[in-house]
């Protein structure tokens, strides 16, 4: 599948076109990885996927609905790691933010994400019942911390509008997604 | 959920969102109550609209969470509070304000310093964007509380609450005259303490915080305060040896909100403050070619870089040095601007080392943009110092203008591009007399004829895009296209306002260079885009105004367009064409006056607009009025019964929002009156 991405990329807008029909074969990849529980090959798989569905998001379109449905079984999955399933999110919302269209009008696109956005959303403070060790942390509104990762990357700009007023304007880079938390 | 809010838009998120939300709201577990307050955050921006229009409700939903027993809970209540005052401002200022404030204020006193903190973190959020009006009420129980917070252990709290402080001071303006007394020794005492190495980050807010105090209450309050802070900024400035001293930055924004406390009062001390501003403003860009994808790779979780393609290499660009530059140079075009002659002695070398420079440094947008702000600053201290006519104003036009319209024809960014048309109109605007060679009108025109042919280019492609693609891949795209069309439209806008600068000042003169594109203005006024159209008339009206009787030779082109211009469904379109035919009866001569007299039926046809005084239209309804009465007064020969088309005339009265056009009018019924 990286190759497969790989090879995508360089192509022409026009000469994409004539691989589309291959996606389904790219995709019939993952069901057997998942049912090995091998979250090392799936995430990178997901790797592939998103830089997929960067190039050409609607190439997806006939087997997005499958897509979706398996991209959420593997969000929910404890049993994968946190990485992986990370990186099956981010191809959800890969595709929102490259085609959006297509994310409205899937039957179940929406309202699952959504779902599993805020069920991940309630993963934090993990031992820490008591905010105890929260507490203890002094490091507020400077880098977002002590939250499960998946928060702090979707509900970032909150804290850091916040953080950094107008009045000093620090420079912080904020770190790519796939930088700090996947990469093959 | 920020992305989903974003893309997807609160039409489709909101309610299997809100399906949620009041559940997890209710749950007995800290975490879901958490994750739903942290989900509004998220998704404000995105569902503004929508969320609008239900914020009452919503409001309901996070207000008693600023009650909850959980620590983190509260934390997050405060983190939506000040979440939504950015997004919905200002609505969450002007309606809900006691809701907001009353909710956050007692947060305050929360025993968890974290929590503090965030409650008066949200409060700068909420008061960033409050009037002065609203909070006044508020003030005593607020910084009553921030003083307590001033007083609190953790320093990182004190920190906080001296952000706080500075964004009400900046809110409130004079009425936080109050708590001068009390605050200023207090910072004072905290700038002429020790400059330990902890302590860097809550003196360089702390001075933050009295300069913009010193901003708010103004000069005279200040009195011999004033002194003392810019003294303490000096030493403190001599106290800065490391390159990491969160001061150093600090600072320099200090130094800019005295200067304009003081005003001229603030010269002796510009020798001091100019050096390492001019140092940070002249940066070169830091770049480094990477060769392979490991580089890449390893650049990409490095912070503080860049990484931008070029020609299939990627270079990585050191973003904390251009963000630098340009807060330098922002702070260099303040320093113009309030010292005007007095900042001449800089002027030239600015010019030539950092404005010039800065308008072609491709690395980094934003430096661009505030170096076009910059020159016509520079050329105004010159203006002011030297007069327009002087041999030094002339020496540093003359380095400038080749700059300036070299630029035009260089500059790949759209909005940029708009930008530096803007700076040359401004820079011509300030010489404010004939300043361009037959060379420079030239050379204008080439670049205008680069930045047509662009432009025509990407218009042709809109068109063949539009054509080529699906529904789905329109409506994904949508607001690209719109963006991408405002943006031209900026652009064309700003070309329209340079070219009634060159028309402005050297009138005829212009007409040969200006001629050389004649077959480009034709096509744009019979354009079906009305954009198009009005660019074309605004053009012609400049060629009325500033050309007298020459613009007679180019009636065949302006007649007709003028004529189907009164008639045109656009508002703008009917104000130009009204404004070009008034400065024809005004500047055009007697060679107009058939035309003049033929053209009135359409002006009174333009006042006759359905809903002619509603917002949209009067603008071009008052443009008609005026141009009547500059026919009536000026060149009326041709004109048949004069009489009834004063009476006529007096109807289209009156005009009360285009302060150009009521002159005119007015003048004409005193006349009327005297007569």
């Amino acid at each position: 599948m990286e190759a497969f991405a790989a090879f995508f990329h360089s192509l022409t807008k026009k000469n994409q076109i004539k691989y589309h029909s291959l996606v389904t074969d790219v995709l019939n990849i993952l069901p057997p990885i998942k049912d090995s529980q091998d979250s090392e090959d799936l995430s990178k798989a997901f790797v592939a996927l998103i830089d997929l569905a960067e190039t050409a998001p609607k190439m997806f379109k006939t087997l997005f609905n499958n897509l979706v449905q398996f991209s959420i079984s593997v969000i929910q999955d404890k049993e994968l790691t946190d990485l992986c399933r990370q990186n099956a999110l981010e191809l959800m919302a890969t595709f929102a933010d490259y085609a959006p269209s297509m994310c409205r009008k899937d039957p179940s696109y929406t309202k699952d994400m959504i779902t599993q956005c805020l069920s991940l959303m309630t993963d934090l403070g993990e031992d820490d019942e008591d905010a105890a060790e929260w507490l203890a942390s002094e490091e507020v509104g400077r880098k977002p911390c002590n939250v499960a990762p998946s928060a702090v990357l979707t509900t970032s700009s909150s804290i850091r509008k916040r953080a950094t007023s107008t009045m000093s304007p620090e420079s912080s880079a904020w770190t790519d997604w796939r930088t700090s938390w996947a990469g093959p | 959920m920020d992305r989903l809010a974003n893309k997807l838009g609160g039409a489709v998120i909101l309610e299997p969102t809100f399906n949620w939300l009041p559940r997890m709201m209710a749950s007995t577990a800290w975490r879901d109550r958490h994750a739903a307050l942290m989900a509004i955050s998220a998704i404000s921006e995105g569902c503004r609209d929508l969320m609008m229009r239900e914020l009452k409700q919503v409001l309901s939903l996070v207000v008693p969470a600023l009650k909850d027993p959980h620590p983190r809970v509260r934390w997050a209540g405060c983190n939506a509070l000040g979440q939504m005052s950015t997004d919905f401002a200002p609505t969450m200022q002007k309606e809900y304000y006691d809701t907001v404030l009353t909710a956050i204020i007692p947060v305050l006193e929360s025993p968890e310093p974290r929590v503090k903190s965030h409650a008066a973190a949200a409060l700068v959020n909420f008061c960033e964007e409050a009037e002065k009006n609203i909070l006044e009420p508020y003030l005593d129980n607020l910084l009553s509380h921030l003083y307590q917070l001033l007083q609190n252990e953790k320093r990182f709290v004190q920190e906080q609450a001296l952000s706080t402080i500075a964004t009400i001071a900046d809110a409130a303006e004079q009425a936080f005259g109050k708590y001068y007394d009390s605050l200023m020794p207090l910072l004072v005492g905290v700038l002429k303490g020790e400059n330990l190495k902890e302590h860097r980050l809550l003196r360089a807010k702390a001075m933050e915080c009295a300069t913009l105090i010193a901003l708010a209450v103004g000069k005279e309050r200040l009195g011999g305060d004033a002194m003392t802070l810019v003294q303490l900024l000096a030493v403190i400035q001599t106290s800065i040896t490391d390159a990491d001293d969160p001061q150093a930055q600090y600072l320099m924004h200090c130094w800019g909100r005295m200067c304009r406390v003081l005003g001229s009062d603030f010269l002796p001390f510009l020798p001091n403050v100019m050096p390492p501003l001019v140092e940070l403003a002249s940066a070169k860009a830091d770049i480094q070619l990477l060769d392979d994808d490991d580089q890449v790779e390893r650049m990409q979780q490095e912070e503080g870089w860049e990484l931008v393609p070029v020609k299939g290499k990627m270079i990585g660009i050191k973003t904390s040095t251009m963000d630098d530059k340009h807060m330098a140079i922002e702070l260099i075009v303040i320093y113009a601007q309030v010292l005007e002659a007095a900042f001449a002695p800089y002027a030239a070398d600015i010019m030539e080392r950092i404005a010039l420079p800065g308008l072609s440094f491709f690395f980094h947008d934003p430096v661009r943009f505030v170096s076009a702000k910059l020159v016509p600053q520079l050329l105004n201290s010159y203006k002011k110092s030297f007069g327009t006519g002087s041999n030094e104003m002339a020496g540093l036009w003359n380095a400038t203008v080749t700059k300036l319209l070299e630029v035009l024809t260089a500059e790949p960014a759209i909005d940029a591009l708009a930008e530096m048309y803007q700076c040359f109109y401004e820079s011509v605007e300030v010489l404010g007399r004939p300043c361009l060679t037959p060379v420079h009108m030239d050379q204008y025109i080439d670049a205008v004829s680069s930045t047509l042919e662009d432009y025509k280019d990407r218009v042709a492609q809109r068109e063949d895009d539009k054509k080529n693609t699906t529904a789905d891949d329109a409506e994904d795209e949508a607001e690209e296209l719109l963006l991408a069309i405002e943006d031209d439209q900026t652009l064309l806008s700003d070309m329209n306002k340079a070219y009634h600068v060159v028309f402005k000042y050297h009138g005829s003169d212009f007409l040969r260079p200006w001629e050389r594109l004649l077959a480009t203005y034709e096509g744009f006024l019979k354009s079906q885009d009305t954009t198009q159209r009005q660019w074309g008339l605004c053009i012609m009206d400049d060629v009325l105004e500033y050309c007298g009787e020459n613009s007679i030779h180019y009636a065949g082109y302006i007649q007709q367009p003028l004529v189907d211009g009164c008639k045109d469904a656009s508002p703008a379109i009917r104000q130009a064409a009204a404004y070009g035919i008034g400065v024809a009866a005004h500047r055009g001569g007697v060679a107009w006056a058939p035309f003049l007299a033929g053209s009135l039926a359409f002006l009174f046809q333009a006042v006759q607009v359905p809903d002619a005084r509603g917002e949209e239209n009067v603008y071009a309804t008052e443009n008609a009025c005026a141009a009547i009465a500059k026919i009536l007064h000026h060149n009326f020969a041709n004109v048949q019964n004069v009489d009834s088309v004063i009476a006529q005339w007096i109807e289209t009265l009156p005009v009360t929002n285009d302060e150009e056009a009521a002159p005119y009018a007015y003048a004409y019924l005193a006349e009327l009156i005297t007569k």
